[in-house]
């Protein structure tokens, strides 16, 4: 992939030029788009907008979701699954039902019981990856 | 309380499933050995077997929960949490088999060696297994890093 900067144009523009949008193309365009995308959140009634890569993960409790970073809790007005569609990035998979993980969050991964993997995150906290999604997971890292 | 029956609950269906595989096994091995000696073999378990098997599978029950489980013991190694519990299984298996089971003298060394192995083997299985899990997660981790290096390039 050739990659070229051409500066002196008055505003940011991408353009991908490519033979055909293949799956390579669709993965650079959401990791595009999710740069400027922020996530509307509240925490103690002020509203927030966290760029999803600072997030840990996502997790859905009670019918609410909240969102995960190294400093604080957020709750997040969007469900699980819009969340999800929202960051159909190749660093956010489903680790649960529950729960989508920031890949790129992850400190280290390991196998556990009954086919599960236990991921333990930047800031040292331990998540389970259930063992219905730990294979999605393995497959996205060519494990399988 | 609610931590208390969290923690029982387990500990009600693993002694159950313990005690289950006690009278399982009675009757297999009662039955294997009539076969080989041609001795009678009365095909109906005795009630105190029963109980004896019952305080087993709790007392073996209670040290998995001790030991294994998550709820007392959050942060150790797997292979320590093994061989504490395969070592304290060994004087109450022992223990168990000498009150309830009426063990000749003659026999205790035997039957101390014969747990003793058993004990050692599960703590070798325990280690291998941490170690194939630790060897195992090395390689997903280095998979994971090298995927999101690929992806944020």
């Amino acid at each position: 992939m050739k990659i070229s900067i051409q500066e002196g144009h008055p505003a940011l523009e991408v353009v991908i030029q490519c033979p055909q949008a293949d799956d390579t193309v669709h993965k650079i365009k959401t990791l595009l788009h999710s740069q400027n995308q922020k996530l509307p959140c509240t925490l103690d009634g002020a509203t927030h907008f966290i760029d999803p890569m600072d997030t840990l993960y996502f997790e859905s409790v009670d019918k609410r979701s909240y969102l995960y970073t190294a400093k604080a809790v957020y709750e997040t007005p969007l469900r699980l699954y819009e969340i999800e569609a929202l960051l159909a990035d190749a660093l956010f998979i489903r680790s649960a039902k529950a729960q989508i993980i920031n890949l790129a969050q992850i400190q280290s991964l390991c196998p556990d019981f009954g086919g599960r993997i236990e991921a333990v995150l930047t800031n040292g906290e331990k998540l389970i990856v259930s063992r219905q999604y730990a294979k999605n997971l393995k497959e996205r890292l060519n494990l399988s | 309380m609610k931590k208390l029956i969290e923690f029982s609950i387990p500990l009600k269906a693993f002694a159950a499933m313990i005690l289950a595989g006690i009278l399982v096994l009675y009757m297999v091995s009662g039955v294997a050995y009539t076969l080989l000696t041609d001795a009678d073999f009365e095909y109906s378990i005795p009630f105190a077997f029963v109980i004896q098997g019952a305080v087993l599978s709790m007392l073996i029950s209670v040290l998995w929960g001790v030991f294994l489980s998550d709820v007392l013991i959050k942060k150790w190694r797997f292979a320590l949490r093994i061989t504490l519990f395969a070592a304290s299984l060994l004087p109450l298996l022992a223990l168990c088999f000498f009150v309830f089971m009426t063990i000749p003298a003659d026999w205790t060394l035997p039957w101390l060696l014969a747990l003793g192995g058993i004990v050692k083997f599960v703590i070798f299985l325990a280690f291998l297994h941490e170690w194939n899990y630790k060897k195992t997660g090395e390689r997903y981790t280095q998979a994971l890093q090298q995927y999101v290096q690929r992806t944020q390039q």
